[in-house]
């Protein structure tokens, strides 16, 4: 039983690998290795911006749904506190998700719809997940929407682990995996969509509960990097600038 | 390296020249001040010569049907989208089968049980066996990702709104109407290849209450056309 | 207020139609109001907002009531409050000068004059009629304060414009200090300044104190910026030229102004690279129109300085290509104007600029004219384009009359540019040569630029040919050095 459900979780975990893998892909071939650009007849021209949300402490509050399970579906209701150590990288010390759950009419039907009814023992649901996680945030960008104003975004992938509380008694050790996208809206305050696939330990066997987020992410404090002074090698372009603020670009 | 004014006396004279003018032209502006111009300055795009540009694209899809509470379905789908400009295309069409072999279809636990344990007929549940949809596309977000700040990943986002028809297997309907409300991430590795991320709900209008599915799909895409 | 979009006025149009055509046919429709029954009904429409409707009613009152009429001077100015508010300022322009020129209804001419200072405050206006005929020409008794620091102020230039500086100086003397005015006057007393070969060390005073006024409209503060910036250039404070152009605030072609202005800030700082950037930024698109050949100079040069000779060939070969019809045109002798290179040159700064402002504008409103279907029946139609199309020959024939001066000397400009062009050219071969010859070895020699981080607290994007708009100040040059001795 656990075995059939493992699997079709397992299959949905390997797209999602599938997924990061093809985006690595993607962007390892957008990434020529790293050559002397600068030794093209005439140079390589960058556009070279500080980067928006250098900022240590973040707390985030999000909701969203645990939709795998056929019996029920759980609101995710949950926040964290992450510490970002520097551009790349940073800790999520603390992300706790409550799932308020929602049967489905899959009990009734089961009693409704089969002859003879089937009645089941019901199995534990999810109660809350609580783990610590390393957050890695390769890519840095922006977009535009509808070409007329830039949001700033960065991709970063979570991998962790921690505890799921079931309804039944005691915990399950868990691993968390998972992809998120973040949108800096102002300078203290981002908002994040996370998907994450935390695989709990059920004896043997996994269980994978599926959790597809947003969260608002208030954040204060400088990096202690960015205090530092830079190092000399970096190319000296004098004080970054932004153009005029002209209607609907960003301000 | 010296300064072009020891090396080059071309440099130095076009220089003083070049800079001569712009200052007796700014001198004879300046006294004048400028007007406002009436027909308001549009605002320019923020993006100017795009670097990639969609056309006619032909999608592969792999992915799954993920809500079911009784089969996981392994849906390839084949697309065929039409982009209008660079925020809106039309899906002119969207089209899955799956086969009906064992690796495509996967029993949940739920389906496994009531099989085998309560001797239910594998005929009691519903087999998704096609589907084709059309609909709108709208790509409102396109940007780009810095890489180890050495390249770009240039990506965008849709939204994508069809309806269509499906069909289960051995139904007695010939096929039934579908809605759908989609979600892509689309990452470009050149002009002509990309790689899509899709996320899609579908809503099938079999019985009197409808039932979902959520789609979430890995795919390439072939571009023909469109340029930058 | 913005005149009614397209969609709204054929709404009205299919409307009006169908009423038409729903209407009893028992007779003759029911005949327009004339005289005073026209007048009230416009008022009534004017009060309610539905400005179309009494803009025709008050024509048609003025056509028959003519100059002599009770109400030809409340006509005159409720058709251009009506216009205004349609969107067409220079129509009204037209009514508000007459109230104000002839002072016939005494108690209009102070409205007229607030109105048509708005004008001139907001867009492109008709110089010669408000300016030089108006203010400049007429007396226009007891105003409001503020009317008259605008009269004050147009009267002051246009004496610093002939020449009568002492006159200048009384007129902006009796404007109110603080005033939005006040501080246009100062930045022209700094640009006067510098005319008549003062020390820029005033101007700079005097431009600071502009740009430092909090009071003050953002548009005599950016012209204060800008002029500040020069001056700081001027001086060779390249790096404080710098910092003040990149406060700078302004339309397309102030931005492409600054970006030039600002690449040779860098190029005399020694910051090749961040030079190169900023020329970079002006090959976009929105800068197509821009008419910058130093550019190329300066884009070149750069390139020669790095010993990158193809792309420093690439650039002078970019330049010819650019202005290849422009320099074929002036060779052959024939009339500028028609280049659109060298007219769009000659129309980017001065006098030459706000009258193809102007111009700009009469061709919209002129078109907007005939979207309204209910003032044929008024003759409005017919007298609103007569008015424009008169106004529009005798702007054409200023810019003219104009253009052929600014054309010859664009012209002249470019073919310096062309000869200077001709020299690098001839240089950048020499420079090859000689190194090929000394030291074959020497090509493949090169000293790199700095190495760029994979991780930083800057985020480093390529350039690829796709312009972003907040990056043009940004953008900068990795090119390695390959002048190894």
């Amino acid at each position: 039983m656990i075995a059939h459900r493992s699997r079709a979780r397992l299959a949905a975990a390997a797209a999602a690998a599938a997924a990061l893998g093809a985006l690595s892909a993607v962007a390892v071939t957008a990434a020529a290795p790293g050559q002397a650009w600068a030794a093209e007849e005439g140079g390589v021209a960058y556009a070279i911006q500080p980067r928006k949300f250098l900022l240590s402490h973040e707390f985030s509050f999000n909701v969203g749904v645990l939709p795998m399970d056929a019996f029920y579906k759980g609101i995710a209701l949950g926040g964290a506190y992450t510490y970002h150590f520097s551009e790349a990288l940073a800790w999520e010390v603390a992300q706790f998700t409550y799932s308020l759950n929602i049967d489905t009419r899959l009990e009734a039907r089961l009693r409704n719809d089969f002859n003879p009814p089937v009645k089941r023992i019901p199995e534990p649901r999810l109660k809350y997940l609580a783990t610590t996680s390393l957050v890695l945030k390769p890519f840095f960008g922006k977009m535009a929407l509808v070409n007329k104003t830039i949001i700033h975004m960065e991709i970063f992938a979570v991998v962790g682990g921690g505890i799921a509380k079931p309804s039944s008694p005691g915990v399950r050790p868990t691993i968390d995996v998972g992809l998120g996208l973040r949108f800096f809206g102002w300078k203290h305050v981002s908002f994040r969509f996370d998907l994450r696939d935390y695989a709990s330990f059920e004896g043997l066997s996994l269980v994978h509960y599926l959790c597809i987020t947003l969260g608002v992410s208030p954040a204060f404090g400088e990096f202690r990097a960015a205090r530092a002074p830079r190092p000399t090698g970096e190319p000296d372009v004098g004080a970054p600038a932004t153009l005029p603020p002209l209607e609907g670009g960003e301000g | 390296m010296g300064t072009p004014y020891t090396k080059s006396g071309v440099g130095r004279e076009a220089a003083a020249l070049a800079l001569a003018l712009a200052v007796a032209a700014a001198a004879t502006a300046l006294l004048w001040p400028a007007a406002v111009l009436a027909v308001k300055d549009e605002a320019p795009p923020v993006i100017q010569k795009r670097h990639f540009r969609l056309g006619s694209e032909f999608y592969l899809d792999l992915g799954g049907l993920v809500l079911d509470p009784f089969t996981k379905s392994w849906a390839p789908s084949l697309g065929w989208v039409a982009h209008i400009n660079d925020h809106l295309g039309w899906e002119i069409v969207n089209a899955s089968f799956i086969p009906p072999l064992k690796y495509f279809s996967v029993r949940t636990h739920v389906r496994a049980q009531l099989e085998d344990s309560f001797a239910v007929s594998s005929s009691a549940f519903d087999k998704l066996q096609l589907y084709a949809t059309t609909g709108l596309v709208w790509k409102p977000l396109y940007g780009k990702f810095s890489v180890f700040n050495r390249s770009n990943l240039y990506a965008d986002m849709s939204f994508t709104l069809a309806a269509g028809v499906a069909r289960y297997a051995d139904d007695s309907l010939p096929v039934f109407p579908l809605g759908v409300a989609g979600f892509g991430l689309r990452f470009y590795v050149s002009q002509t290849w990309s790689v899509r991320l899709d996320a899609r709900d579908f809503v099938f209008f079999r019985n009197l209450l409808p039932t979902n599915d959520l789609y979430v799909g890995l795919g390439i895409a072939l571009n023909l056309g469109g340029g930058e | 207020m913005t005149a009614p979009g397209t969609l709204t006025r054929l709404l009205r149009a299919a409307l009006l139609l169908l009423l038409t055509a729903m209407a009893p046919a028992a007779g003759a429709a029911t005949p327009a109001p004339t005289g005073v029954t026209a007048f009230d009904a416009a008022m009534r429409f004017y009060y309610a907002e539905k400005y179309e409707e009494a803009a025709a009613n008050l024509y048609r009152y003025l056509v028959s009531a003519g100059d002599s009429g009770d109400k030809t001077e409340n006509a005159r100015f409720f058709l251009g409050e009506s216009l205004a508010k349609l969107g067409f300022h220079y129509a009204a322009t037209e009514y508000y000068y007459d109230i104000a020129k002839e002072r016939r209804a005494p108690e209009f001419v102070a409205p007229a004059l607030e109105a048509l200072e708005k004008i001139t405050r907001e867009r492109p206006f008709d110089e010669v009629l408000i300016i030089d005929d108006l203010i400049y020409d007429s007396p226009l008794g007891t105003v409001s304060e503020d009317i008259d620091d605008w009269l004050s102020y147009y009267r002051g230039v246009e004496n610093y414009r002939h020449n009568l500086e002492r006159w200048g100086r009384e007129s902006f003397a009796s404007i109110r200090p603080g005033t939005h005015y006040w501080y246009k006057a100062r930045y022209v007393e700094a640009i006067w300044n510098l005319r008549t070969g003062g020390t820029p060390e005033d101007s700079l005073k005097i431009l600071q104190e502009v740009v430092d006024a909090a009071g003050a409209d953002e548009e005599v503060r950016n012209l204060a910026r800008h002029g500040y910036a020069r001056l700081l250039f001027e001086k060779g404070d390249y790096a404080a030229a710098f910092a003040a152009y990149d406060k700078i605030r302004g339309d397309v072609r102030t931005a492409a102004t600054i970006l030039l202005e600002k690449a040779w800030a860098k190029f005399y700082l020694g910051d090749y690279r961040k030079a190169m950037g900023l020329l970079l930024a002006l090959d976009a698109p929105m800068y197509g129109g821009f008419f910058a050949p130093e550019k190329y100079v300066l884009r070149a040069l750069i390139l020669k300085s790095y010993c990158h000779y193809r792309a420093a060939k690439a650039a002078t070969a970019a330049f010819r290509t650019t202005y290849a019809k422009a320099l074929k045109t002036i060779r052959e002798r024939t009339n500028l104007a028609t280049v659109p290179e060298i007219y769009d040159a000659a129309v980017q700064e001065g006098e030459l600029k706000r009258a193809d402002a102007f111009l700009s504008t009469l061709l919209i409103e002129r078109k907007a004219v005939s979207e309204y279907p209910g003032w044929k029946a008024a003759g409005l139609t017919a007298g609103l384009t007569k008015m424009y199309d008169l106004k529009e020959r005798e702007v054409r024939r200023r810019i003219d009359t104009a253009v052929k001066e600014s054309t010859r000397r664009v012209a002249e400009a470019l073919l310096d540019f062309d000869e200077q062009m001709n020299i690098l050219d001839y240089e950048i071969g020499l420079d090859l040569y000689r190194r090929i010859r000394a030291k074959p070895s020497a090509t493949s020699a090169e000293i790199e630029g700095p190495a760029i981080p994979k991780f930083s607290d800057k985020v480093y994007y390529r350039f690829e040919g796709e312009y972003w708009i907040d990056e043009f100040h940004d953008l900068s040059f990795d090119i390695n050095d390959r002048c190894v001795e």
